[in-house]
C-alpha cells in the first residue's frame, strides 16, 4: 500500500512542481518578478494590479510621486507633472478601479516609500462599484495592498490555469511594432499605449461614430455608493494630510451622455459632498470637450490630448490648445453655483471646427494643349487663383491648419490649402511666379531621390525634370513655397522599379512590423535631413506616395515628429481645435488639367 | 461547493478525512457519524447558506414522520405520509416549477402575476426524491425506522448529496449500519484516490471545454451559426454533458469509497446503448431507477396491453423531462424520449432482427445527439432553429467552401477539436470508470495515471477568461 501511494504522491508532486515551476518562470501575471520574458506590458494587461505593484516593488527608487484612479485617468500626462512639480510620477490607474482600491493603494505606496504627490482622479464611477472584483485571478488586488493572505493569493497564481503562460508565449512570438491588445500597458509610466488609437485620424462626427461602432447611448446608472466614496476620499485626505503628501482632486472629464446617464440626484449628492471634502479641479459638465465625443476614444476615456489641456489647468501653463470653458476650481462655497451650470443643459456654441479643402497639383505646364490628368496649364492654374481670391476663399498652408489645431488660433473665413506633389522643376518656373503674383502660397512635397533630377534615380530613363532644392530657396525664403516631404525613396513605379516594389510606403508581404518601421524611419529621415539642410524649413507634413497609408506607416511617421499627413483620398477634411488627429489623412481635392475656374469653385465648399 | 475546486481539494476534504480517520482510529463509531453528518452540514452550507435551515428542517421533518409512522394507526400513517409529500414535493414545486406555472398561467390568461424571485436550492431535485422514497419504504413497511444518526449519514452524506447518486435504503443504511466506516480497506483508498482523480479529469480536462463552447453558441445567435459549426456546438454538449456529470459521479463514488462507503454506479457507457431502452439503463441510472419504480411500475403489471406499456413508458418520461427543469422544451424532450424508448421496448417485444451492433450504436448516438438539442436550447424556439442550422445541407453544395470553413474553424479552436476527439475515443473504446470499482489489483501505473490525472486537472481548474482590451 504503502509503495502505490508514494507513488501516486510523487507523480501528483513532480507534476505539481513542474506546471508551478512553469508558472513562476512565465509568470504571465507578473507575480513572481517576470525574470525570464521580462515583459510587464503584458503582465499589467492581465491584471493591473498585481502586475504594477511587482513592477513598482522593483523599482523602488523611480518614482515618488502617483496618479491614482481608474482607466480614465491613465490620459493624464505625467510628464507635464513631472516638468512641473520636479517629480516623478508613476500612473496607478487601472480598468476597474474603485475608490476602494485607490484607497488601498496609496496607504501602501505612502506605507513603502515616500511619496511626494497624488493626483486623484475622481468620477461618478467611483460612486457606482465599490469594492469590486469580476475575476479573481486577473482582477483581484495584489496581498502587499489589500493584506490578504499571501498563501492564498501566491498559490493561486503557482496554480493558475497553464493556458495563461502558453498564452503569453505565443503572444511573445507575436510581438512585434505595434501595440498588440494583450500587451496595452507602458511599463514605465503605467499609463495606457495609445499608439494605435492615437494615430487614427479624427474627422466629421459621422465617419467617427463609424469608426469601430462608436456608440453615444448610454444606459442609465445609479449611484448606490455616494456615501462610501465619500468616506474613502476623506480617508485618503486624511491619510495624505498625516503623511505630508501633496494631494490633488481632480474631478476628470466625463462624456455629456455618460455623466447623465448617472442618476441625478445621488450625482449631485456626490458632487456636493466632495466639494465639502475638498476643493478640486473641476472638468465636468456641457462643455465644448464633454460634449463632442471626439475628444474621447469612447463614452468612458477622454483622449491624452484632452489630459494635456486638463494639465494646462491644473499646472496653470498654456501649452496648447483648451477652450475657455474647460475646467474650474470647485470648492464648497461655489459648488451649488457650478451644479447649475452643469445641469443647465445649454449647449457650446463656440465654433472649433473647421473644413479645409486641398488643393492637388501635380505639374504645372505651359499651354493648355498640354495638359493631363495630372498637369495644368499656367493660365488655368492664374485663373484658378484670381477665381478663388474673387470668391472670397484665402489661401493658407498646413502650418496655419497646424496652428488651428494645436493652439486654437483662428482661421480666415474660406480657407484653402494649395499642394503640389512630386516636385517638378515648372513648379518653380511657373506656378511660384503666379502664386507670388495673387500673394498666395502653396507647398510642394518632394521625392528625396528624384530631387533635381531629369532621369529615374540612378538609371538613364528619363523623366519630368524635379527641380534642386537650392533652386527653391529664393522662393521658401519669400514666404511663396514651403517644401515638405514626399518620402526619401518610397514613390516607387513598377515599370521601373520591377514589380516586387512596394505600393507607395506599405509595408511589403512577409517583411516584419519592426523591419518595415525601421526603413520607414529611415526612409524619411533621410528626406527630412535632406530638406532642412537645404532650406530654412521644419519638416512636419508627409505627403504619401499615392496617398496609400495604414495605421502602422502613421504611427511610425508620428514618432518621427511629423504632424500633418496627407492622402489622396477626395474630399474635405474636418479638422478640430485640440485634436492632433483631425491632421492625420487629410483628404484633398485633386485638379486635373483642364479645369476651368468655375468647375474648379463647384469642387470647393 | 463543488468537488473541483481548490476550497474543496485543499480544505474542506483534507479536513474533513483526516478528522474521520483520527475518529475512526479511536473505535467509536457514533463520533465518526456524528463528524461525517457535521461535514455533510457543513459541505451543504458553505454550499448554500440560506437553504441550510431549510434542508435541516426537512431532514427532521420527515424523520419525525417517520417516527409518528411507527406509533400511529393506519389511518394517522397515511395522514403522516400525506404530510411528508406534500411537505418535500410542495418544496421541490414551489423553488423549482412556481415561476413555470405561473409563467403560463399568464400566457393562457393573459394575466400578469408576478415571477417568484426565488433561487433553486442546491442538491432539492435529488435529495427531496432520495428523503421521499425511504420515507415510502418504511409507509410501505419494506423497512423499519433506523436509528436517528444513522438517517442522518444516509440522508446527508456529502458525497450524493448534490447530484446523487440517488441512493436507496438497501444500499446505503445498512453500510451504515455495520461497521462499513470503521472498517480500513487498502483497495478501497486506492478505487478512492482513482475515481475522483479520473472524476476531477473528466469534468476539468474534457467537460470544462466543450462547455465553454457549447455555452457561446447557444448563448449566441445561433442563425450565424454554419453548418459544422452547429453540429461541433451541438456534440459539445453531448460529451460536456457526459463527461460533466458522470465526473462527477464518479469523484462522488470515489470520496464514498475514502470514507468507507460504496455508492451505486449511475452510468456505464451511455453512448454505446443500442436503443434507447438500453439508454436509459446506462444513464443517470438511480434516476431513472426512481422513476421506473415509483411510475413506471406503477402504471404498467407484467401482462398488460402494449398501448398500457406505450402510456405508462410516456408518463414516466414526461415526468422525467420534467424533472430535468421547468420548461416546455424538456417536456418535449422528455416526450420524444419515451417515444423512441417504447418503440424500443416494441420492437424487442416483437422479437425483431437487431440491427449490426455497429449500427445501433450510431444510429442511437446519432438520434440523442438530436433529442439532446431539445434539452440544450434556451427554449423550444431557439431548438427550432438550431435544427434548421443542423439540416441545410443545402449549403454543401459548396462542398469546398464549406470545408474551407470548417478547416478555418478548426484552426481557430483546435483544443476544442481535439477534446471532442478524445471524448469520442473515451466514450465509444475505452473502458470506463466503473471497472475501476471491480478493481482488485492496483499496479504503480494506476498510481502515476491518478497522480498525473489529479495534478493537471488542479492546474486546469481556474477558467481561462478573454482579454478584456478588443479595441486597442
Amino acid at each position: 500500500m504503502k509503495r502505490w501511494l508514494i507513488t501516486f504522491a510523487a507523480t501528483f508532486a513532480a507534476l505539481t512542481l513542474g506546471l508551478m515551476a512553469y508558472n513562476i518562470l512565465l509568470d504571465p501575471f507578473g507575480v513572481f518578478g517576470d525574470r525570464v520574458l521580462d515583459w510587464y506590458a503584458y503582465d499589467m494587461t492581465m491584471n493591473p494590479r498585481v502586475a504594477k505593484i511587482a513592477y513598482l516593488n522593483q523599482h523602488m527608487e523611480d518614482y515618488d510621486s502617483f496618479i491614482v484612479g481608474n482607466s480614465k485617468s491613465s490620459s493624464l500626462p505625467t510628464q507635464r507633472l513631472n516638468e512641473a512639480l520636479d517629480a516623478s510620477f508613476y500612473c496607478m490607474t487601472w480598468y476597474g478601479s474603485d475608490i476602494l482600491d485607490e484607497y488601498e493603494i496609496i496607504r501602501y505606496l505612502a506605507d513603502s516609500r515616500t511619496v511626494r504627490n497624488i493626483v486623484l482622479s475622481v468620477d461618478l464611477q467611483d460612486a457606482m462599484t465599490f469594492d469590486h472584483e469580476a475575476d479573481p485571478i486577473k482582477d483581484n488586488m495584489h496581498c502587499r495592498v489589500d493584506g490578504s493572505s499571501p498563501l492564498t493569493f501566491y498559490g493561486k497564481y503557482l496554480l493558475a490555469n497553464p493556458a495563461y503562460g502558453w498564452e503569453k508565449l505565443q503572444a511573445w512570438r507575436q510581438k512585434d511594432y505595434l501595440t498588440r491588445s494583450n500587451a496595452v500597458y507602458i511599463p514605465e509610466l503605467g499609463c495606457y499605449n495609445k499608439q494605435i488609437r492615437d494615430a487614427t485620424p479624427i474627422g466629421d462626427m459621422e465617419e467617427y461614430l463609424a469608426f469601430e461602432n462608436n456608440q453615444i447611448e448610454q444606459t442609465q446608472s445609479a449611484l448606490p455608493h455616494v456615501d462610501q466614496a465619500l468616506e474613502t476620499i476623506s480617508a485618503i485626505k486624511t491619510l495624505c494630510e498625516e503623511r505630508g503628501i501633496r494631494l490633488f482632486v481632480i474631478a476628470v472629464p466625463m462624456f455629456t451622455e455618460e455623466y447623465y446617464a448617472y442618476d441625478a440626484s445621488q450625482a449631485q449628492a456626490f458632487y456636493r459632498g466632495l466639494a465639502e471634502i475638498t476643493d478640486f479641479y473641476d472638468f465636468w459638465g456641457s462643455n465644448q470637450i464633454n460634449s463632442d465625443l471626439r475628444y474621447y476614444y469612447d463614452t468612458n476615456h477622454f483622449r491624452n490630448c484632452v489630459g494635456e489641456m486638463v494639465m494646462d489647468f491644473v499646472l496653470n501653463e498654456q501649452t496648447g490648445y483648451r477652450p475657455d470653458d474647460f475646467g474650474r476650481v470647485t470648492t464648497a462655497e461655489n459648488a451649488e453655483e457650478h451644479l447649475q451650470e452643469i445641469y443647465s443643459d445649454q449647449l457650446p456654441t463656440a465654433d472649433y471646427t473647421a473644413r479645409v479643402p486641398i488643393l492637388m497639383y501635380h505639374s504645372i505646364v505651359e499651354t493648355d494643349a498640354e495638359e493631363t490628368e495630372w498637369a495644368v496649364s499656367r493660365e488655368h492654374f492664374a485663373q484658378h487663383l484670381q477665381a478663388m481670391t474673387d470668391a472670397g476663399y484665402t489661401i493658407v498652408d498646413y502650418a496655419d491648419l497646424i496652428a488651428y489645431v494645436e493652439q486654437g488660433f483662428d482661421l480666415p473665413e474660406h480657407p484653402v490649402v494649395l499642394s503640389f506633389d512630386d516636385g517638378y522643376q515648372d513648379n518653380l518656373a511657373l506656378a511660384a511666379p503666379e502664386l507670388q503674383a495673387h500673394n498666395a502660397r502653396a507647398t510642394i512635397a518632394v521625392i528625396g531621390c528624384s530631387v533635381g533630377k531629369s532621369t529615374y534615380k540612378d538609371s538613364d530613363t528619363p523623366i519630368t525634370p524635379h527641380f534642386a532644392l537650392e533652386d527653391a530657396r529664393p522662393w521658401v525664403e519669400s514666404g511663396v513655397l514651403n517644401i515638405q516631404s514626399h518620402s526619401y525613396d518610397m514613390h516607387q513605379v513598377p515599370e521601373l522599379d520591377g514589380a516586387e516594389c512596394r505600393t507607395g510606403v506599405l509595408r511589403m508581404e512577409g517583411e516584419s512590423e519592426t523591419d518595415y518601421a525601421a526603413k520607414l524611419e529611415a526612409d524619411y529621415q533621410r528626406s527630412k535631413v535632406q530638406i532642412e539642410s537645404a532650406l530654412p524649413v521644419k519638416s512636419e507634413v508627409f505627403t504619401y506616395p499615392y496617398g496609400s497609408c495604414d495605421t502602422l506607416s502613421e504611427v511610425v511617421l508620428h514618432s518621427q515628429g511629423i504632424r500633418v499627413t496627407v492622402t489622396m483620398n477626395n474630399g474635405v477634411s474636418e479638422l478640430i481645435k485640440g485634436i492632433p488627429q483631425s491632421l492625420y489623412q487629410l483628404k484633398r481635392i485633386n485638379v486635373p488639367g483642364g479645369t476651368t475656374p468655375q468647375m474648379l469653385l463647384n469642387l470647393l465648399p | 461547493m463543488i468537488f473541483s475546486s481548490y476550497s474543496f481539494i485543499f480544505a474542506f476534504f483534507p479536513v474533513t478525512f483526516l478528522i474521520y480517520h483520527l475518529l475512526r482510529r479511536t473505535g467509536r463509531i457514533r463520533w465518526v457519524k456524528l463528524w461525517l453528518v457535521a461535514a455533510s452540514f457543513a459541505f451543504y452550507g458553505i454550499g448554500q447558506p440560506d437553504f441550510l435551515l431549510m434542508f435541516l428542517l426537512t431532514v427532521v421533518l420527515n424523520y419525525a414522520v417517520i417516527l409518528g409512522m411507527e406509533r400511529a394507526p393506519t389511518p394517522g400513517k397515511r395522514t403522516l405520509m400525506l404530510l411528508a409529500v406534500v411537505w418535500n414535493l410542495g418544496l421541490l414545486v414551489y423553488f423549482k416549477y412556481m415561476n413555470f406555472f405561473l409563467e403560463n398561467i399568464n400566457r393562457l390568461f393573459r394575466t400578469e402575476l408576478p415571477m417568484l424571485q426565488v433561487v433553486l436550492p442546491i442538491g432539492i431535485s435529488f435529495f427531496t426524491f432520495q428523503i421521499l422514497a425511504f420515507t415510502i419504504a418504511v409507509y410501505r413497511g419494506e423497512r423499519e425506522r433506523p436509528q436517528f444518526l444513522d438517517y442522518l449519514v444516509f440522508i446527508t452524506f456529502f458525497p450524493q448529496l448534490i447530484v446523487g447518486p440517488v441512493v436507496k435504503h438497501e444500499e446505503l443504511l445498512p453500510q451504515v449500519e455495520s461497521s462499513a466506516l470503521m472498517v480500513f480497506r487498502p483497495e478501497q483508498l486506492y478505487r478512492g484516490i482513482m475515481l475522483f482523480s479520473v472524476g476531477c479529469a473528466k469534468k476539468i480536462l474534457l467537460a470544462n471545454t466543450m462547455i465553454n463552447f457549447a455555452t457561446e453558441f447557444y448563448g449566441g445567435n445561433v442563425s450565424d451559426a454554419s453548418v459544422g459549426e452547429t453540429w461541433i456546438g451541438v456534440m459539445s454538449y453531448v460529451f460536456a454533458y457526459y463527461f460533466d456529470f458522470s465526473g462527477y459521479i464518479d469523484m462522488a463514488r470515489g470520496l464514498g469509497y475514502l470514507f468507507g462507503i460504496e455508492l451505486p454506479i449511475n452510468f456505464d457507457s451511455p453512448y454505446r446503448a443500442k436503443d434507447f431502452a438500453d439508454f436509459w439503463r446506462r444513464w443517470n441510472m438511480t434516476i431513472s431507477r426512481f422513476f421506473q419504480e415509483t411510475v413506471f411500475e406503477n402504471l404498467f403489471h407484467f401482462g398488460d396491453r402494449i398501448f398500457r406499456l406505450f402510456f405508462a413508458t410516456l408518463a414516466t418520461f414526461l415526468l422525467s423531462g420534467l424533472w430535468h427543469g421547468a420548461g416546455w422544451h424538456y417536456i418535449l424532450w422528455g416526450l420524444v424520449n419515451g417515444v423512441l424508448v417504447s418503440l424500443a421496448n416494441i420492437r424487442a417485444l416483437k422479437d425483431r432482427k437487431p440491427l449490426p451492433a455497429w449500427l445501433a450504436v450510431f444510429l442511437t448516438f446519432m438520434a440523442n445527439a438530436v433529442i439532446r438539442v431539445l434539452f440544450d436550447s434556451a427554449n423550444t424556439a431557439q431548438a427550432v432553429e438550431v435544427y434548421r442550422r443542423m439540416f441545410a445541407f443545402s449549403e454543401w453544395i459548396h462542398v469546398r467552401t464549406r470545408l474551407a470553413e470548417l478547416v478555418s474553424f478548426g484552426k481557430g479552436h483546435v483544443m476544442l477539436c481535439l477534446t471532442l476527439l478524445l471524448s469520442a475515443v473515451i466514450c465509444f473504446c475505452l473502458p470506463n470508470s466503473n471497472r475501476i470499482s471491480e478493481k482488485t489489483e492496483f499496479t504503480r501505473r494506476d498510481a502515476v495515471f491518478s497522480g498525473a490525472l489529479l495534478a493537471l486537472s488542479i492546474f486546469f481548474m481556474s477558467q481561462v477568461s478573454t482579454f478584456l482590451y478588443f479595441n486597442f
